[in-house]
């Protein structure tokens, strides 16, 4: 447990210090499209120090404490890079940005694990994020509103650069809100229903000889008669022939 | 009165003549009567008794069966060596042809019914078909539709993540789109019906291709431009090739689809005119007509024969020739493409499929109202499969005869030698088609070159002639078994199609054909010990059935396929230079990444996947919510009650804790198909500690993150 605090305050006090002012290095085509200063400006974003070492010695004096915390990181950059953030300096910001929030929380619900904590952070950034670009007033149920942000930043993803204001508390530009708020996916085009009606066939002597069996009610067997009719005349047929 | 209106209004009879059908089946019937006579005069030089009757009835309709085969070969040869315009073939007109302004003129929907299809190969093919569209400068008309059938949850799910992946060209976008159906009422029928009733009146044709089928951007935007043209028309059938063959079989079936099949369908054309047969894919259709008359009813009594009408391509194209609207096909034009199956034991099950729709058609032959070619269709769909019995009965009874009669019992008493004479009479029907093709093909330098000269097609051509010997008698005993279940009401399942080369196992080859080999060998014992003459004269029956298992295993090899590829053997015009669409189909597979689990672990997981997947299900209810009144479903089926909520919650929490393999096929499509519950499980899978989740759902998130 003494270990586990000294790996949590340790998280703690990297969490506080925040630098900013440095253009970050962009890897995907998209990202290299021309950018404006104020997009520049907003592109700036807080890069928690990257390097954790416990304060008070080795992470292997709190060996049992790490795994857990890895578990923890691996688990938001799973979900991260399943979002596509293919940046792996923004995705280790995002992760540590995540994991100085789950250290806060430990000291306060001491008897949580690291991952569980992660995985509410993640999903509470996400949602807050979501519900700030969309607009909408926390009436939209969680659930949907995670899935209504997640399918409109797949489908601005090939006309907009988002990766840098993803879950950045820096305002959203209104061309990548607007984007997202219009995002529409077009499964099929606009339904235009009308009725199609079976034609009757007239199947004339099949049909005649159908309602026969039918109303007589000796369809059912009727295959198994001339089967039995059927052997019996190859009987009858071969006794004759041999005669 | 717009012009599509004026269109119809003007549609009257078609263009139907009568003399074309009139020589045909003249010359049919006299190569019949022929040999109906001659057989008549050789049973009667042996003594006529009941058997003979037999015998005589039952060579009949196969000879006159396979007369008609001999005649399309025949009038094909002629009319294409003295180029003789006797199909007037629906053509384009200027007017249609000077047509560049398409946001004025009707879009045509590409639709592609798949069900539990290779989902890498379908969209290889779809996306060449978009490449090759866009080529056309009249690419911009048409709409591409994936109207998905699938009951596999990994299937449905693979396929929304593969649409996804074609949605990320631009091109594909607002162009090609993905709708599943709930339930497959009806199958592939049921499938474009929906469709029609659905966006039907968006569009002006209708082009359906099957999952695996291929066609030129040029071949479909003139087919698009010959109904433009022909205002009359409701259907042109193209004629598809096969390709992409790549066992023994396989290639030898495509090799004589191609060395065969334009002669053949030069005859089918010419006797049809605008009484045409739609063969289910590779055609266009004007929506209008079709929607008013094709929505098929259910035929009267039980299954197999009542119920839905599994093969409806015919009856469709009965109907509208019922209408007056003509079916046409397009024997003419290329660029349209179909892969076939690649083993005796595949082809088997497809034909068993086929077999039960097409004796269906039986209820409908006598049918009020449909035209006389409609009826020749269906009785030509029949005694494809029927035949085979018949032949069966025709040998049993000339054995029976042998054996009641002694050695000599097919030999007359006089000595003549008309039994010779039929013999000849038959292998002639039987093989100078081949020959024909064979002596076509060398006047069309292009495509004999194609095949690789003409020794090399000569040599393909008898080897597949003496593989088709051997095969024909197991096909046979397959059709008749067929035909027998059917007839006493085994219904018969409808499973996809194995397609690709991975090769018939011994086990199952065993299975299959070992009744096969063990009657081949008792009648073989049973004929030396009686009569050995007869013995003789069956042998190549007979030894069809004796090779059966290692024919079937070794013609289903794909490196047997591919070092008679590498000799030139069997070679066609589409292996030795593809078309671009072929290969493009075949090699530009969006392979799955082994590393990323798909099924519902990958609907749950993936943020995005779990989103799309999401939203189309809502964009579906809403489809059956506002459309209830045309499709007359019980949609509230998609809406769960209070205790099926519960149930479902249950489901889905045992999904999480106890990982996808604790969930039948049933319940992963229910959960799959619950909005609520698809978005609770992605939240909780990202959500819980790994104590909650089963190794299964760890594993899976460990996997995402070792990928990045």
């Amino acid at each position: 447990m003494l270990r586990n605090r000294l790996c949590q305050r340790h998280f703690r006090s990297q969490g506080k210090t925040t630098p900013r002012g440095r253009n970050l290095p962009r890897t995907s085509s998209e990202e290299t499209r021309s950018i404006t200063a104020p997009q520049l400006r907003l592109m700036e974003l807080s890069v928690e120090p990257l390097t954790f070492s416990p304060p008070t010695g080795s992470w292997a004096d709190c060996s049992e404490s790490l795994e857990e915390w890895n578990e923890a990181y691996r688990r938001v950059e799973a979900y991260f890079s399943a979002l596509h953030v293919d940046n792996k300096l923004l995705l280790s910001s995002l992760v540590f940005k995540i994991l100085g929030r789950v250290s806060e929380r430990l000291a306060k619900e001491p008897g949580r694990l690291p991952v569980e904590l992660a995985a509410e952070e993640t999903d509470r950034l996400l949602v807050k994020w979501f519900r700030r670009v969309l607009e909408d007033s926390e009436v939209e149920p969680v659930d949907r509103l995670s899935a209504r942000g997640r399918l409109a930043l797949f489908l601005v993803d090939t006309a907009v650069s988002w990766q840098h204001l993803f879950l950045s508390d820096d305002p959203v530009p209104e061309s990548v809100v607007r984007a997202m708020r219009t995002a529409y996916l077009r499964a099929d085009p606009d339904f235009r229903f009308v009725a199609m009606r079976p034609r009757p066939i007239d199947l004339g002597i099949v049909a005649v000889a159908n309602r026969t069996f039918e109303s007589m009610g000796i369809w059912k067997t009727a295959v198994q008669w001339a089967l039995w009719i059927g052997f019996g005349l190859i009987l009858g047929a071969v006794f004759y022939l041999t005669r | 009165m717009s012009e599509e209106e004026a269109n119809y209004q003007s549609v009257r009879e078609g263009r139907s003549s009568v003399w074309e059908a009139f020589v045909f089946f003249s010359i049919t019937l006299l190569i019949t009567g022929v040999g109906a006579y001659l057989m008549a005069d050789y049973l009667w030089g042996l003594g006529w008794n009941s058997s003979s009757t037999v015998l005589w009835i039952l060579f009949v309709v196969l000879f006159g069966y396979l007369a008609f085969g001999f005649t399309h070969a025949f009038v094909g040869f002629v009319l294409r060596r003295f180029h003789m315009p006797f199909a007037k073939m629906p053509r384009v007109d200027e007017v249609a042809s000077r047509i560049q302004d398409f946001d004025k003129t009707p879009r045509v929907a590409i639709v592609i019914p798949v069900y539990n299809e290779p989902v890498e190969r379908v969209f290889a093919g779809i996306r060449a078909i978009i490449d090759s569209v866009m080529r056309t400068s009249q690419g911009d008309a048409f709409d591409f539709f994936i109207l998905s059938d699938s009951n596999q949850p990994d299937q449905w799910v693979a396929e929304e993540a593969a649409w996804l992946t074609l949605l990320r060209d631009p091109v594909a976008q607002d162009r090609v789109f993905y709708r599943r159906r709930p339930d497959n009422v009806a199958k592939k029928s049921g499938n474009v019906a929906d469709f029609c009733r659905t966006w039907g009146d968006h569009y002006r044709y209708m082009i359906v291709l099957d999952a695996d089928s291929i066609m030129t951007g040029e071949t479909l935007a003139e087919m698009f431009l010959r109904m433009e043209s022909n205002p009359r028309v409701a259907l042109i059938q193209s004629a598809p090739g096969l390709v992409n063959g790549e066992s023994l079989f396989g290639r030898m079936q495509q090799f004589a689809n191609r060395l065969y099949g334009p002669v053949f369908m030069e005859g089918l054309g010419f006797w049809q005119q605008c009484g045409g047969n739609f063969w289910g894919h590779n055609a266009i259709i004007r929506l209008r007509p079709f929607m008013e008359q094709c929505d098929l009813p259910e035929l009267p009594g039980r299954k197999p024969f009542g119920g839905h009408i599994l093969s409806h391509d015919f009856v469709e194209a009965g109907l509208l020739r019922r209408a007056g609207w003509e079916v046409w096909l397009a024997h003419d034009l290329d660029g349209s493409y179909e892969e076939g199956p690649q083993g005796i034991i595949e082809s088997a099950q497809r034909d068993r499929r086929w077999c039960q729709g097409n004796l269906q058609h039986g209820l409908l032959l006598f049918a009020r109202q449909l035209k006389g070619k409609t009826r020749v269709h269906l009785a030509n769909g029949i005694l494809g499969y029927v035949c085979s019995p018949i032949w069966l009965v025709f040998m049993v009874v000339a054995l029976w005869r042998a054996y009641m009669y002694g050695p000599d019992a097919f030999i007359a008493a006089d000595g003549s030698p008309r039994g010779i004479a039929i013999l000849v009479l038959t292998f002639v029907l039987l093989f100078s088609p081949k020959l024909l093709c064979l002596i076509d093909l060398l006047f069309d330098r292009k495509r004999l070159r194609g095949f690789g000269g003409f020794l090399n097609t000569a040599t393909g051509a008898v080897v597949e002639t003496f593989f088709s010997a051997l095969i024909a008698p197991v096909m046979m005993f397959f059709h008749t078994r067929f035909v027998i279940w059917n007839l006493i009401g085994k219904s018969v399942g409808w499973s996809t199609q194995r397609r690709g080369a991975q090769g018939t196992s011994w086990d199952e080859a065993i299975s299959v054909h070992g009744v096969q080999t063990l009657i081949g060998f008792a009648v073989g014992a049973g004929t030396i010990a009686t009569n050995p003459a007869i013995f003789w004269w069956l042998s190549p029956v007979l030894f069809g059935l004796w090779v059966s298992i290692p024919v079937s295993v070794w013609t289903s090899r794909l490196d047997i396929g591919l070092s008679a590829k590498r000799e030139k053997l069997f070679l066609t015009p589409e292996e030795s230079s593809p078309p671009l669409e072929v290969v493009q189909a075949t090699t530009n597979l969006n392979e799955p990444d082994p590393l990323r689990r798909g099924g519902v672990t990958a609907a749950v997981l993936d943020p995005y996947l779990n989103a799309v997947h999401v939203s189309l299900l809502r964009r579906n209810r809403r489809r059956l919510m506002s459309g209830q009144q045309v499709y007359g479903a019980n949609v509230s089926s998609s809406v769960p009650k209070a205790g099926e909520s519960r149930a479902r919650r249950q489901l889905a929490d045992r999904l999480l804790r106890e990982g996808p393999k604790s969930l039948e096929n049933g319940e992963t499509l229910t959960i799959l198909s619950d909005i609520d519950n698809m978005l609770w499980l992605h939240r909780q899978a990202w959500l819980r500690p790994n104590k909650d989740l089963a190794p299964w759902w760890q594993q899976a998130i460990r996997e995402t993150s070792a990928i990045v």
